[in-house]
């Protein structure tokens, strides 16, 4: 019997957590804390207590595929890439579409942006199947200069005022959300703006139950009640930034009257949630990464600049993300170019027959609706690589199994740009490969004749500081520290766990209001009479963990007990879901912790209608 | 030959362990001999992971590996039983060896009476163990208080009392309290802990009592076991270990520095647990600490006493699956059925991203269970009272009332409907 432990990063949320791989005999069997990590300090919630079951789920695909007469026959890896290199090359660039991963790694991103810009040649390519992730970074880069939480998930425990909005993150990412509560035990004020009850509201000293999609209308109020009060920060906005004016004048229509009425919020309630996050500093806004949320984030940081909240520990703008390494992502530069298409418009390009080959790395982006999985039917050729038959998995001509976290080396980059090692424990499971050199197989094997000779992880990253600037100066060895680093490096210099103490990073180093005001997004009708508070769906890596289908064991909708009691619905009835984009069968959960007229479901949809169709 | 409760200062005679052990090297020694003589096949014991404040276990089959584990680790807060019950299937295959702290030992003995262990294949070496501290904590706690880049740092202990460290450039010593005070120091179940001398173990091994030419160069032994004294007297007739009779004077102090850190102890124990109030009181403080919880799980999967494959919290009868916060069934049947047996090794505490603290309601619970029914959990292999139920009887007595489901039975909730 041998056992040993491997030190990596969790590779569900954007929080990053450090764990520890518990290698069995060549197999890892479990997790332990690493307390060592300062993140999360050995603690992990149930995803990150259960990491390592997906791992060995007998369901994995460990085999190329290749689909010949609408069935996956096993191939040999020669044979899926001569099949993948015969196809692609006879479609041009700017018909095929690229999605990145925002969980896995670092390398596989960078290599996989140079294929898609060098090898297939396509301006196409992003990294998020739902649309949401670039608009939000875009916010913040716009306001401070850069594209990313303006300070750490450790410092938020210093805050004395904390507003969540758009986010519920003890469940969404729960080691953030265990910051928030330190902050509280330290004395701090939280308000959390949510049309639901969630498990951070109820931690909330002030919850404030505002209609979804109301938030740029909610946070312009709470400015505009600042603006009013007298209490902006006079002396930062005069140093350190501009076009304050503007901002001002995009947030007057916001009057507390306004607000209550757009938000369903009783009147005053604004003016106190202002007062609270003036009353002491550091505040900070605690968000994430949600539909629409460019503005969202742009409302915020006009709060923080406001208030002069930038720039020291426990204040800024915390945009949490999603997924391991959606920041990385990011970072190794898996976005659309001006001429190219973001997932979104690539799968209205697919609809319309104008993209006719997609390569897939890791996400599964049929789960985002109906319209999705009809618009991929469309397109002639689909190279998905995953670990598992994902929905989008099942629509491709050819799957390329990847190996798993714990297989390979590499590194991911949290929310709060700490960039951290995932490393390998055990051997790839079957002949399944890592993600950064199947890429780079197949671009050797369509002729790449330079940028794809790695042998290692290690290589790679040492391209990557290279070529992308906040990365510059930063090595393995240096990540063998588990503080590891937060960019920008500066070469390799540690300690930027905020930023902007000195100055922003925009051109001309002033931090940028923006003068965003409050538009209604598409509002409930007659048609589809509820209100959608967008909850995260499960995804692939939870769907195959047997302890978290457990505990979610499908899609729910979660209604308020009056608006249920009207249409006849308690828990557990199927209920018919309508919106826009087409219908889909759901379990319901009736509760008091939801809005009346607004219903919480795992779908990209603004209004929808309720129809029970089983159940007593 | 030796035998249980002999008492004896005890080092090394093998040079290469004598390069890097502490204290004379006697506990390196007693496991080289362990390994050498295929009385363990492994040597489970803790070794610095990426630093001085990374704790990890490692598995040991070369007695060359040993020099490895050489040194204290205050960091290092982890409990080694439950690893050995998930990973090295409870000992049932494979003799092992394990250094142990006063929470190990006791929760060897709880997993043991659950059959979650084969303690007749673990040899326990137990060390005097006044606390440890959470990593990251020390960490701030260094460059707070000591004004010391932790990453200097090369060397800590506690010794009389202080938490001293040794950096580049010097060292430096503050006493625990003032530590204490200023919100760092050792883990709040380490301050209430009265398990100094883990003397459960085989042999009890530290450096309290041991003085005069021999201090920092012996360790001081205690023999608890058979299997510990037949462990002594092998490594001493192997020539790897050299012993001697204490100093009386040393038998005195070392009594002296046990008595003052239970009297410690207590003292905690009556701080922590006047602050949570008493009935009704502590009862709320209780329930409105656990509202937070996220049910990670954290608390079970390294909890000593959980083993059930089929965990009550998991039947949907009594918690929802999904919610969260859970209800409050979550945490009353953690308190139901841990509290008797509840060792208060601190890990459900430590561990919880809620900043729940788990670990003082359990323990406070254990306490007053203690005084009702005077069961001392983690001492020897004496059942809690609830082992003493007959399991298939009592099923068989419910069955016949028409059901063998005991909520139903006690609650009948369908009564009058």
């Amino acid at each position: 019997m041998d056992l040993k432990y491997v030190p990596s990063t969790c590779p569900y949320c954007g929080t990053g957590c450090g764990i520890n791989l518990v290698v069995k005999d060549g197999q890892v069997t479990g997790i332990s804390p690493w307390h060592r990590n300062p993140v999360n300090e050995g603690k992990v919630c149930i995803r990150g207590n259960r990491s390592f079951e997906f791992v060995n789920n007998v369901e994995r695909i460990t085999t190329p595929l290749i689909k010949k007469d609408g069935k996956f026959v096993e191939a040999s890896w020669e044979d899926a890439y001569k099949e993948i290199a015969g196809h692609l090359k006879s479609v041009k660039g700017d018909e095929i579409g690229c999605v990145a991963s925002a969980r896995t790694c670092n390398e596989d991103n960078y290599v996989f942006k140079n294929f898609a810009q060098n090898v297939v040649k396509t301006a196409s390519i992003d990294y998020c199947g739902r649309g949401c992730n670039a608009d939000a970074v875009r916010g913040l880069a716009d306001a401070f200069g850069k594209g990313a939480m303006t300070n750490s998930i450790t410092d938020i425990s210093d805050a004395k005022a904390i507003l969540v909005i758009g986010s519920n993150p003890l469940d969404e990412n729960p080691l953030a959300g265990r910051r928030i509560i330190m902050a509280r035990k330290n004395g701090a004020k939280v308000i959390v703006a949510d049309a639901r009850t969630s498990a951070t509201a109820k931690i909330a000293d002030l919850h404030i139950a505002i209609n979804p999609g109301t938030e740029v209308a909610f946070l312009n109020g709470v400015a505009a009640a600042i603006i009013k009060a007298g209490k902006e920060n006079k002396d930062f906005i005069a140093k350190k930034t501009k076009d304050f004016e503007k901002c001002k004048a995009a947030v007057a229509p916001c009057t507390p009257e306004a607000v209550a009425k757009i938000c369903g919020i009783p009147e005053g309630i604004v003016t106190q949630a202002a007062e609270i996050f003036t009353a002491s500093s550091p505040a900070s806004v605690v968000t994430s990464a949600g539909a629409v949320s460019g503005d969202i984030l742009r409302a915020s940081a006009n709060l923080v600049l406001l208030t002069g909240n930038v720039g020291v520990a426990g204040a800024g703008v915390n945009l949490l993300r999603a997924k391991s390494n959606a920041q990385g992502a990011m970072d190794m530069g898996c976005v659309p170019a001006d001429n190219g298409h973001a997932v979104p418009a690539m799968i209205e390009a697919a609809a319309a027959g104008k993209i006719t080959a997609l390569y897939v790395m890791g996400e599964n982006i049929a789960s985002a609706g109906p319209k999705v999985a009809e618009a991929l039917d469309k397109v002639g050729f689909i190279v998905v690589q995953d670990m598992f038959m994902t929905e989008t998995a099942a629509k491709a001509h050819v799957f390329l199994p990847s190996a798993s976290f714990t297989e390979r080396d590499g590194t991911v980059t949290n929310s709060e740009r700490r960039v951290q090692r995932v490393r390998k424990a055990v051997e790839p499971i079957g002949s399944s490969r890592a993600d950064w050199q199947i890429i780079c197989e197949l671009a050797t094997a369509m002729g790449a004749d330079k940028g794809f000779a790695f042998k290692s992880a290690d290589e790679i990253f040492e391209e990557i500081v290279k070529n992308v600037p906040d990365y510059a100066g930063i090595t393995y060895a240096m990540l063998e520290k588990p503080e590891a680093i937060q960019w920008p490096a500066a070469g390799g210099v540690f300690g930027s766990a905020f930023l902007y103490a000195d100055k922003f990073a925009t051109k001309d180093g002033k931090g940028t209001f923006a003068a965003v005001g409050y538009t209604a997004g598409e509002a409930v009708s007659a048609d589809y009479p509820f209100a959608v508070a967008a909850q995260w769906p499960r995804g692939t890596l939870s769907l195959n963990t047997a302890s978290i289908v457990r505990e979610f064991p499908e899609a729910k909708v979660t209604i308020n007990k009056a608006d249920a009691q009207k249409l006849g619905i308690s828990t557990g009835n199927k209920v018919k879901v309508s919106g826009k984009d087409g219908s889909v069968t759901m379990t319901a959960n009736v509760t008091t912790g939801i809005k009346t007229g607004v219903v919480s479901l795992p779908l990209a949809a603004a209004a929808v209608k309720l129809e029970k169709t089983e159940g007593a | 030959m030796t035998k249980k409760g002999d008492m004896l200062y005890a080092w090394t005679n093998d040079a290469e362990i004598q390069k890097k052990a502490e204290l004379g090297g006697a506990v390196t020694s007693l496991w080289k001999h362990a390994l050498e003589s295929k009385t363990v096949d492994a040597v489970l014991a803790i070794t610095k992971g990426k630093d001085l404040y990374d704790a990890q276990p490692v598995l040991i089959k070369d007695p060359k590996d040993l020099a490895k584990t050489a040194g204290s680790l205050h960091c290092g807060t982890l409990l080694l039983p439950k690893l050995i019950k998930k990973y090295l299937d409870g000992a049932e295959t494979m003799k092992i060896g394990v250094t142990v702290k006063g929470c190990d030992a006791m929760a060897f003995y709880e997993l043991a009476k659950r059959k979650q262990i084969n303690l007749d294949n673990i040899i326990m070496i137990g060390v005097n163990c006044g606390g440890s501290v959470s990593p990251v904590i020390a960490r701030k706690m260094i460059a707070a208080k000591y004004d010391v880049d932790p990453d200097k740092v090369h060397k800590e202990e506690i010794d009389k009392g202080q938490f001293i460290i040794e950096y580049e450039g010097g060292h430096k010593g503050i006493s625990v309290d003032e530590l204490e005070e200023a919100g760092y120091g050792r883990r709040s179940n380490c301050r209430r802990c009265k398990m100094k001398v883990p003397r459960q173990a085989d042999l009890a091994c530290g450096n309290w009592g041991v003085i005069g030419p021999r201090a920092g160069k012996a360790t001081f032994v205690e023999v608890c076991s058979e299997k510990g004294a037949k462990l002594l007297d092998g490594a001493v007739k192997s020539g790897v270990l050299a012993t001697e009779a204490p100093n009386p004077k040393g038998l005195e102090i070392r009594g002296k520095v046990e008595g003052a850190m239970m009297k410690l102890g207590e003292k905690w124990r009556k701080h922590d647990f006047e602050g949570l109030g008493e009935g009704k009181d502590r009862l709320k403080t209780i329930m409105t600490e656990t509202s937070r919880c996220i049910k990670c799980y954290s608390c079970i999967s390294a909890c000593p006493i959980c083993y059930c494959i089929d965990c009550t919290t998991k039947n949907p009868a009594y918690v929802t699956p999904g919610d969260i916060p859970p209800n409050f069934m979550f945490h009353l049947i953690r308190f139901a059925h841990i509290a008797d047996s509840c060792v208060n090794c601190g890990q459900c505490q430590e561990l919880c991203p809620a900043e729940i603290p788990n670990a003082m309601f359990m323990h406070a619970q254990q306490v007053e269970l203690e005084k009702m029914f005077g069961h001392v959990p983690g001492q020897n292999m004496e059942l809690p009272l609830m082992a003493f139920v007959e399991e298939k009887t009592e099923r068989a007595r419910l069955h016949n009332t028409g059901s063998d489901m005991i909520y139903e039975n006690v609650f009948n909730p369908l009564k009058g409907h």
